[in-house]
């Protein structure tokens, strides 16, 4: 009997301990699967799509100046209890690249959750609302950035890549992806100037 | 009649044991040093791994049994301050080896959760292994290799594709303290001859090639984990602890990116069979025949370890500190070893 009243003492403060109470349940979790960083009415906005079986991505828009502002406020105001932790694709509009990047890269690397070999490109505006159009755009895209890949290999794709590159080779160029989208979604190497 | 199993299995089992040593690698191998420089750091603290282990073999080679054993022949007075030592060691080894793995299994794995129920989890399994007993830890061992075998395959090769060269260098460049923090670190799977000195008498078919292998594959292992932590992770490895744990996140095949629950797994039972080898060697220490009380009492105060380095920065630097680690081992691998070296009669084989 005192042994089955210790072993009832110990399960309950497992039971205590277990750090479950702030967890997040999957229904309420909000999953990004990608970001695109543009400017919106002279104002540069973080854009945060959701991954969902929706036709249209539910997407957010965060006005803020950083990354890091913007995963502030979006916890805060905008997406409780969202998820950076599959973030697939961060794509950043082609006039801000010298404004964001670096900045930007700087801060992932030090978070934990991002994955490091989430891709990162440069694209256009079409480019950037055609993702927010359907689910199929932003797998097409993903598609779009394999190929490129795979056709000229020297091209820098993965976050990790690109982070190392910028570390390296301070003034040195690199070639990244640009994703493009007059007709239809194309993606090519853009030479990156990391300085 | 006491049953033996090969000295294989139990070199397989520790060989396992001592390669989980770089899977808790956090920034203890400096990036500001060379990748070669790193390397001869390893080749030369798994050096002092295989001259801590001489003194067992030597015993072994020489009684087929080991210092524990003896002492329980020969000195049945001393037994008491050998159990204590053997306690204190083994506590702080377990402690060693399980902060590091709650600490990355919270920060990396699964934020949000209590270290110390990650390690109450564990050390309930550990439990179980140690009433068990070493043999069958050992044969969970190669098990255990298999799997490892299979981990190491999906995180080498899913690696390559981001190795780059020019993100490392092989040149001779080092600070001296790094290259000094290095040593240090890699000397630290010496602890599988703490180990090694407790239980080897429990086996037979001992062979000097045997403990070669085992470090020469724990060097491999080491060897490849740092090329791709230089080479593969660059830059980005100094931004972030746990630097193994990241290249199980960059594994990719295709779309298919992150082997990080295998690699949880791997570093979960690794430090399993560790822990509950430190029970036994525990329990070895204190010759009880039914050792459920004293396993129990180990364990508890392993877990009021774990709960304390919780709440207190000072417990947990205590506890992974290498130097006291080293001393410790050079102690109970080294020293209490070569005290029982001239003492038993000439071995009896079977």
């Amino acid at each position: 009997m005192k042994i089955k009243l210790v072993l009832l003492i110990c399960l309950l403060c497992c039971l205590s301990m277990q750090g479950c109470q702030t967890s997040r349940q999957l229904e309420t979790a909000a999953v990004i699967q990608s970001v695109g960083v543009s400017r919106i009415n002279g104002q540069l906005c973080y854009t945060f799509y959701k991954l969902s079986s929706d036709e249209k991505p539910p997407k957010t828009v965060v006005p803020a100046s950083s990354f890091e502002e913007a995963c502030r406020k979006a916890g805060v105001q905008y997406i409780p209890h969202f998820s950076l932790a599959k973030l697939k694709m961060l794509l950043v509009h082609r006039e801000l690249v010298n404004e964001v990047m670096r900045r930007d890269m700087e801060y992932i690397s030090t978070r934990t959750y991002f994955s490091p070999v989430a891709y990162v490109c440069v694209c256009d505006d079409s480019a950037l609302n055609a993702l927010g159009i359907s689910t199929e755009e932003q797998h097409e895209a993903e598609q779009q950035l394999l190929l490129c890949r795979q056709r000229h290999p020297k091209v820098k794709l993965s976050y990790i890549s690109i982070y190392n590159c910028m570390r390296k080779n301070h003034g040195n160029v690199f070639d990244i992806v640009y994703l493009s989208s007059v007709k239809e979604l194309r993606a090519e190497p853009m030479p990156l100037n990391c300085g | 009649m006491e049953v033996k199993y090969s000295s294989r299995r139990l070199m397989l089992t520790l060989m396992l044991c001592a390669c989980s040593v770089i899977l808790l690698q956090n920034r203890q191998v400096s990036p500001r040093s060379s990748f070669t420089v790193n390397l001869l750091c390893m080749l030369s603290g798994l050096g002092v791994c295989a001259l801590t282990l001489l003194p067992s073999i030597l015993i072994m080679r020489r009684t087929g049994s080991d210092f524990l054993t003896l002492s329980a022949r020969y000195t049945p007075k001393l037994r008491l301050p050998i159990a204590v030592i053997c306690a204190v060691y083994f506590e702080y080894v377990a402690a060693y080896v399980l902060l590091p793995y709650t600490d990355m299994f919270c920060e990396k794995y699964y934020p949000g959760v209590r270290p110390c129920l990650v390690g109450l989890c564990l050390l309930a399994a550990c439990i179980y292994a140690a009433l068990k007993g070493v043999r069958i830890i050992t044969r969970f061992g190669v098990f255990l290799f298999v799997f490892a075998l299979f981990t190491n395959l999906l995180l080498f090769t899913g690696n390559i594709s981001l190795t780059d060269l020019s993100n490392g260098s092989f040149a001779f460049s080092a600070d001296r303290d790094d290259v000094f923090g290095a040593f240090i670190y890699f000397c630290t799977p010496a602890f599988v001859s703490a180990i090694y000195a407790c239980i080897a008498g429990e086996t037979h078919s001992f062979h000097f090639r045997q403990p070669l292998l085992s470090l020469l594959f724990t060097a491999v292992k080491f060897a490849l984990v740092m090329f791709f932590v230089t080479f593969s992770l660059g830059s980005y490895a100094t931004r972030q602890d746990y630097q193994s744990f990241i290249l199980s996140r960059t594994a990719h095949f295709g779309s298919f990116a992150g082997i990080e629950s295998f690699f949880i797994a791997l570093s979960t039972m690794s430090v399993f069979m560790i822990i509950s080898l430190a029970l036994s060697c525990m329990v070895k220490s204190t010759g009880k025949k039914r050792p459920m009380l004293e396993i129990v009492m180990y364990t508890l105060i392993l877990f009021v370890i774990t709960l304390l380095c919780e709440f207190s920065r000072t417990v947990k630097a205590f506890f992974s500190n290498e130097g006291i680690l080293l001393g410790l081992t050079f102690v109970v691998a080294v020293c209490l070893p070569l005290a029982y070296c001239r003492t038993g009669g000439i071995r009896r084989e079977n």
